[in-house]
């Protein structure tokens, strides 16, 4: 086919230029930036190398927050895994499988502070629907304060395991369900049982799927703002105990009343960030590459 | 020397369970229908009825925690907590008047409907071109543009925004919605191009080769035969960015600090926060149906292809 340089500047042009300016460009000044001072467009920033890194890995806060981000990371994504494969071999077999699938998946088109805000209400300890519902089923040894200190992180972990699981049982049917039935048909003449076809057919067959299912679990994980945000924050300030490392750089970037408007530091905190998925996403790829299986 | 040591345990290990494996499977043939395949068989019955009934407790308390959302939205606010599970004999629509007139949810909504659509709508214009290329033609770059593509679909948000927000308290354009859209089109050309990308893969090319026997020019192939024939393609992609959109919290939150210039999600972490100081649940719940509605709606309408768009789309 006939077509020009032009042409091709024509398609390919916008979105680079796009890129360029809104995601290139930042992304190269958030490494400058991470090596200076800057406070503030109306400062003179200057070149201070790595010292915003040595910071932050003394820093007792940022610890902390980076704890919390793994805790998340493997005890969440254990729990939303082992409950999604649950699910997906449950569902495989049962009636009104579309119908709960997208009931549980429709926490996660859901506006994360509106989840927050129901998550809230249910966990209250006062006035919530959870405590009220024990006292009513005569449960009321059960009651906790969900949103004191000693819950609130469990409250947050087990909210996300809820909003986040329907979407990996998702990904994970729709990869079951690419598995030609012929291969389940001859476990079955084997006489294998439920637990070896899972293990044998199921597993291998749908490897790619949990890989890339980890990938978005992970990338997730690091990056998850809003829900924690307004849940333990109630609309102010979060909770210390379930800072991760993106809310604390939020605060200490940009709320005047929590940090110190340090974009420098901030910046560098963001650069954490980034390498953390860089290195996760290659080694997770790392562990589920394999030759290609074609069926 | 303990790794040697362990190594080779491992390797001992892994050679035992394979010799071990046809036996075991041989004893397991179909014809062994004895007692003990009888219990086995009972036993996975019963986990599976667990398993089921844990599958119902989730969705159907998912469906009671919103359906109670909706239902309390309605009620006054003397009983909203104290009889929490009565449902109100004449429904209070007073709430849905005050999320909109004392909390001014109307400007958070416009807001939102704007940003979203016209980002969209950029996204997508911006995207389908580009992915075409890709898809169809190979130029100088290409490779380089495909890998970069990749790459910034997993960049977070946060190694963005703190040098945008510097250049733009600079030109003032902190506060303005526009300067929201042009951020969200750069965060979602890479995961819209290459959805889109694998879509107009899957599309035969003989067309192009017919359309280009006729005389057709490129432009006019691709305006008048592949975007009609890609439209499924970009409305899934118009959706999932659309839903993205809607969600989005991070950026709104720090770039629309003016209260005319929310948008929902911030415009309802705001109405939360307010609660401290002036209770008024049922407001603060009709605001939540108020900026739900829409979505869940596209969502009872659409939710096929909706779960479809963003589990395969990001399988790819």
């Amino acid at each position: 086919m006939q077509r020009s340089r032009w042409t091709t500047l024509l398609f390919v042009g916008p979105a680079v230029l796009w890129l360029a300016v809104f995601f290139g460009a930042p992304v190269v000044a958030t490494l400058w930036v991470s090596l200076t001072d800057e406070q503030g467009v109306d400062e003179d920033s200057k070149f201070i190398g790595l010292a915003n890194y040595t910071r932050l890995l003394k820093d007792p806060y940022f610890i902390d927050t980076f704890w919390v981000m793994l805790k998340i990371l493997f005890i969440g994504g254990a729990a939303v895994f082992a409950i999604s494969f649950l699910f997906m071999t449950i569902l495989r077999e049962m009636r009104f499988k579309r119908f709960a699938r997208a009931v549980m998946f429709a926490p996660y088109i859901v506006i994360p502070v509106a989840l927050a805000i129901l998550w809230g209400v249910l966990l209250n300890p006062q006035t919530g629907l959870l405590n009220s519902f024990l006292d009513l089923v005569g449960a009321g040894a059960l009651k906790r304060v969900w949103l004191g200190p000693d819950w609130i992180f469990t409250s947050v972990v087990i909210g996300l395991i809820w909003l986040s699981t329907g979407f990996y049982t998702t990904l994970l049917c729709a990869g079951v369900d690419r598995i030609p039935a012929h291969y389940y048909e001859a476990a079955e003449l084997e006489g294998a049982s439920r637990w070896h076809q899972f293990v044998r057919v199921t597993i291998p067959m749908t490897w790619d799927v949990i890989g890339t299912a980890a990938v978005l679990w992970v990338i997730g994980a690091i990056n998850t703002f809003g829900f924690i945000f307004a849940f333990s924050g109630a609309g102010a300030t979060p909770d210390k105990r379930t800072w991760t490392p993106a809310i604390y750089l939020y605060l200490e970037t940009f709320d005047p009343l929590n940090g110190s408007l340090s974009y420098g530091y901030g910046c560098a905190i963001a650069v954490m960030l980034m390498l953390l998925v860089a290195v996760s996403v290659a080694l997770i790829r790392r562990a589920f590459r394999r030759e290609a299986v074609q069926f | 020397m303990r790794a040697l040591t362990a190594l080779t345990k491992e390797t001992e290990a892994s050679v035992s369970t394979t010799q071990l494996e046809k036996p075991v499977d041989a004893v397991r043939g179909p014809a062994r229908e004895g007692p003990r395949s009888r219990a086995r068989r009972s036993v996975t019955d019963v986990a599976f009825f667990a398993g089921r009934l844990f599958v119902w407790v989730w969705v159907v308390g998912t469906l009671i925690l919103g359906l109670w959302l909706v239902v309390a939205s309605f009620k006054d606010e003397a009983t909203v907590f104290t009889s929490p599970w009565s449902v109100p004999t004449s429904p209070r629509v007073q709430s849905y008047v005050d999320a909109v007139q004392l909390f001014n949810l109307t400007d958070a909504f416009l807001n939102t409907v704007f940003v979203v659509s016209v980002s969209t709508m950029l996204v997508v214009a911006v995207s389908a071109p580009c992915a075409y290329a890709l898809a169809r033609w190979k130029f100088r770059g290409s490779g380089t543009l495909t890998f970069v593509l990749a790459a910034a679909v997993g960049v977070p948000v946060q190694v963005l925004f703190v040098p945008i927000y510097l250049a733009y308290s600079k030109i003032g354009m902190i506060n303005s919605l526009w300067g929201v859209i042009l951020i969200y089109v750069g965060m979602n050309i890479p995961f819209t191009t290459f959805l889109l990308v694998s879509f107009f893969r899957s599309l035969p090319g003989e067309l192009e080769e017919a359309a280009a026997m006729d005389g057709s020019k490129t432009l006019r192939t691709f305006f008048t035969v592949m975007l009609p024939l890609a439209r499924p393609g970009l409305s899934t992609a118009a959706i999932i960015t659309a839903i993205g959109l809607w969600n989005e919290f991070l950026i709104a939150l720090t770039f629309l600090g003016d209260d005319k210039k929310y948008t929902l999600t911030i415009g309802l972490l705001n109405l939360y926060g307010n609660m401290r100081y002036n209770t008024n649940w049922t407001a603060l719940f009709a605001g939540v149906v108020i900026s739900l509605l829409p979505l869940l709606v596209l969502y009872a309408w659409l939710s096929n292809k909706i779960i479809e768009g963003l589990t395969l789309g990001s399988g790819k």
